[in-house]
């Protein structure tokens, strides 16, 4: 019985020098020159997704600046001090929690300390991690001390999240941005702790979880450290791919040849054998929409892409050779528009886009009314009205819009024409708004409301510099929107339509009545005296 | 012994870690509701806290204690009862606010008290606010020793990935129906047709089939809604429409009562599908079946699978707080006429 848990692989194998920080090498090279000259900054910012080595980088570089056999470059990892702060006991190393001491009371104690000299260290270093979640007024107090700090102190402040930060902040740090891992660093610090801990992974293997760790480390050493715990040091793809739920090429081939074939009885009992083995549905769907993709190429006769073995390639043209085009890019974009998010574990979405590619064929659907099962035999291949993935749910007339394939969006509006200057810009924001932001309907796989977030939690303020402002009324949209990958469909939505590149920007702001009697009174010398609660 | 049905590779791996003294201290257990998480928790804290030689004995006072929900050491965080007023929670009933974090905090530094580890379970971990998942992530990575986080979801998505991250995952899908049968003929001596029937309609949810045994009041409402939904297809649009207003009256009490029907509802359209679709043995409701083949009959492909979708969607959009009474009323009116 375990009395004492051993630490976890990605404790235990957290980096000690910077040159074990893999897959960084423009943040540790900067920080090793830096070291080597001497000139180390006072404030420092890491960034970047989670699993990239922020916290250990940050650790690091306390004990290389600190280490008491020199201090100009890789930590010595011997020396008394290098030991304290590797085991976390360093009086001069405080490691701020800033998701769980995130008010201003917290940042005005860690004030008045930071005057204190350090006790046997040359600096003292102050980590503040998850730094994203301080208050907007612990942010503000922490400003003067972060610009001109003691000349004994260094700040590190690390963070998943820097959009959330206050420009003020960025302006005062050196920031560094910490990148996803390649596939092959990944793969070679794996092997690394492979070898140190006697474990025989064939690079197959490591690469497979490489792959699915998605540039992430930690996750990377997790998912090696169950398998290793799972199945003992001798691991063979069959474990991992029993591990990630990967179903093996069979019944995705199968699968496929039954989508073609309009094989709608087999196809089911496929999908549900998948399930009933207790399969991951979400990754037997990548892999079949995977394998409809390779077909697709081979299809389309870019045969070198595709990286098969001759003998499975040989059994992809004869698939290939059953269906039509249209068919296939149908079928792709049916499994990959299968939404499984609201439920891992119903096949439903799958069932029903297999029942849909089976009904592509001249609304085959519409007539069988009164037969159980009926004969799916392939007969006109293409859909009549020339929008193939359109006519999937076309026979009851009943309006369905879930898995709404990105083509079938309605048509974009006419716009006005454009000028040009910054004013102008503005105005033509606001004028055709709400046509310019009906397109991000659906565009985001996360929000599907993104276009009524908005149009209707904020608005266009100003148009400065390729810059667009747009100024929330409440916060919680205001996050959504600045998530990264949100706010690169806002982004690519009013570059297209203000015909160039430009950056957005949220602020929150007290949304405006727009009133004409208002603006009326206004314009003849009115003034606001006071403003009633009659809005909604 | 462990009490869990299924889940072989689970189980095998917690026991295995175990054996070698690699427990990772911090675990979340993701899988659809009714798949034994919490007890495979529970049973994970008593196997860490037994004092016997065989653990988990489930007879020493450790394993006792954590049976009846009063080990000193071992906290259970669930939605249900947070023991907090709304306010204190941060304004919601359904979500674990920061506060609850920073008690776990202060609690995870304290020595254990009765047993070795203090375990903390984290029942929908789905359900902690943007605040408190972030809280969480120190000590969630490196919490002081002797420390045991077990986090809990059916919804893995809504969980941030740094949370995630910092978890060893264990995935528990859901059982196999085979294995659900045998499990209901052996070891709750049921026939094997009945138990048949049970498994299939359980979807591989095993604490469902528990429940359909023990006649639970929660099994005996689905089964009352079952019985509504089966005939609500061929009744008159009056009927309809009545049953839509009542449903949105319901949402406004419990959202996730409504959610739930339509979620059996789908289901029961899912069978129309298969057997449609020439798999009449995968149904779920396969004590219905003279119905549902009645049923399938009436309507095309096109139409079921298109219904389906109406369903999906009238859920996405009460999710997204669109009025209930107007969704579920469109959604009525969007039944399909079938031969009538």
């Amino acid at each position: 019985m375990a009395q004492e848990s051993s630490q976890v692989y990605y404790r235990r194998w957290r980096p000690q020098s910077l040159s074990q920080v893999v897959g960084q090498e423009p943040v540790t090279r900067t920080l090793l020159n830096a070291l080597a000259l001497g000139r180390v900054a006072h404030a420092y910012l890491f960034c970047g997704p989670r699993g990239t080595g922020k916290t250990s980088t940050a650790r690091i570089l306390a004990k290389a600046i600190n280490c008491f056999q020199g201090g100009k470059g890789e930590p010595c990892n011997s020396c008394a001090m290098c030991q304290a702060i590797s085991q976390g006991r360093a009086m001069d190393l405080v490691e701020m929690d800033a998701a769980s001491n995130r008010g201003i009371d917290e940042i005005r104690e860690l004030r008045e300390r930071v005057n204190f000299v350090p006790s046997e260290a040359r600096y003292k270093v102050y980590i503040i991690d998850e730094v994203h979640m301080l208050t907007p007024d612990a942010f503000n107090a922490l400003l003067k001390t972060l610009e001109e700090p003691p000349p004994h102190a260094i700040f590190i402040l690390a963070t998943t999240e820097v959009h959330k930060l206050p420009a003020t902040i960025l302006s005062r740090c050196q920031r560094f941005d910490f990148r996803r891992l390649s596939q092959k660093s990944v793969v070679g610090r794996l092997q690394e702790i492979g070898d140190r801990e006697g474990l025989h992974v064939p690079s197959e293997v490591l690469a497979l979880i490489a792959r699915n760790a998605s540039g992430s480390l930690r996750d990377a050493e997790n998912l090696l450290e169950q398998l290793t715990v799972s199945y003992g040091p001798e691991v063979g793809l069959t474990e991992v791919r029993a591990l990630l739920g990967i179903t093996g090429d069979e019944r995705v081939r199968e699968l496929v040849r039954y989508i073609l074939d309009k094989n709608l009885a087999q196809g089911l009992a496929t999908i549900n054998g998948v399930r009933d083995d207790g399969l991951d549905l979400r990754q037997f769907q990548r892999e079949v929409v995977d394998y409809l993709r390779n077909l697709l190429l081979i299809k389309t006769g870019a045969q070198g892409v595709v990286d098969v073995s001759p003998d499975e390639k040989e059994e992809m043209q004869s698939l290939a050779a059953i269906a039509s085009m249209k068919e296939m890019v149908a079928a792709l974009k049916l499994f990959a528009a299968a939404d499984m998010r609201w439920d891992n574990y119903s096949p439903l979405p799958l069932e029903l886009a297999l029942a849909e590619c089976c009904l592509l064929q001249g609304n085959a659907g519409a007539k069988e009314r009164g037969e159980v099962a009926a004969p799916l035999a392939a007969q006109v291949p293409q859909a009549k009205d020339g929008h193939p993935s359109s006519s999937g749910g076309g026979g009851g007339g009943v309006e369905r819009k879930a898995p709404a394939p990105r083509e079938e969006r309605a048509p974009l509006p006419e716009l006005a024409p454009l000028n040009s200057g910054p004013e102008s810009a503005l105005s033509y924001l606001k004028a055709n708004w709400k046509q310019i932001v009906s397109r991000a309907k659906g565009l985001s796989p996360k929000v599907p409301m993104l276009d009524a977030y908005l149009r209707s939690a904020c608005q266009p303020l100003t148009v400065e510099d390729k810059t667009v402002v747009l100024g929330f009324y409440y916060p919680m949209q205001k996050d959504k929107i600045e998530e990264m990958e949100n706010r690169r469909i806002v982004e690519g939505l009013l570059s297209q339509a203000l015909g160039s590149p430009h950056q957005v920007r949220c602020v929150l702001t007290q949304r405006k009545v727009d009133n004409h009697l208002l603006s009326a009174a206004l314009d003849m010398g009115a003034r606001v005296v006071d403003e009633g609660d009659e809005n909604e | 012994m462990w009490p869990i049905i299924g889940q072989p590779r689970a189980l095998a791996w917690i026991e295995r870690s175990l054996k070698e003294g690699r427990l990772p201290h911090a675990h979340l257990f993701t899988g659809p509701p009714h798949v034994g998480k919490t007890t495979l928790a529970l049973t994970l804290s008593q196997a860490v806290n037994c004092e016997s030689d065989d653990p988990p004995c489930g007879k020493c006072p450790s394993c006792l204690h954590i049976a009846r929900g009063i080990h000193p050491d071992v906290v259970l965080l669930s939605t249900e009862d947070t023991g907090l007023s709304t306010e204190e929670n941060g304004g919601s009933k359904r979500s674990i606010g920061i506060k609850r974090i920073m008690e776990i905090q202060h609690l995870a530094h304290l020595k254990p008290y009765q047993g070795r580890w203090r375990v903390f379970i984290i029942q929908g971990a789905e359900l902690l606010t943007g605040d408190a998942a972030n809280c969480l992530l120190k000590t969630l990575e490196e919490p002081p020793p002797n420390v045991l986080f077990i986090l809990l979801t059916a919804q893995e998505d809504r969980l941030p990935s740094t949370v995630v991250s910092r978890c060893q995952r264990v995935e528990m899908r859901p059982t196999s129906t085979e294995t659900v049968r045998d499990f209901l003929v052996q070891g709750r001596s049921l026939s094997s047709e009945h138990a048949e029937t049970l498994a299939r309609q359980c979807l591989g949810r095993t604490g469902l089939a528990v429940m359909a045994v023990d006649n639970h009041p929660e099994w005996q409402q689905r089964q009352e809604t079952i019985s509504a939904l089966a005939s609500l297809i061929e009744a008159n649009r009056d009927k309809q429409l009545a049953t839509a207003s009542g449903w949105a009256e319901q949402f406004g009490k419990a959202p996730e009562t409504t959610k739930d029907t339509l979620t059996l509802w789908r289901s029961w359209w899912r069978d129309l599908l298969l057997i449609k679709g020439g798999c009449p043995p995968l149904v779920t409701h396969q004590d219905w079946e003279g119905q549902t083949i009645k049923q399938a009959q009436q309507y095309t492909l096109g139409e079921i699978v298109s219904f389906i979708h109406s369903i999906g969607n009238a859920i996405q959009q009460l999710d997204q707080n669109a009025n209930p009474r107007l969704v579920l009323e469109v959604l009525m009116l969007g039944l399909p006429q079938g031969m009538r």
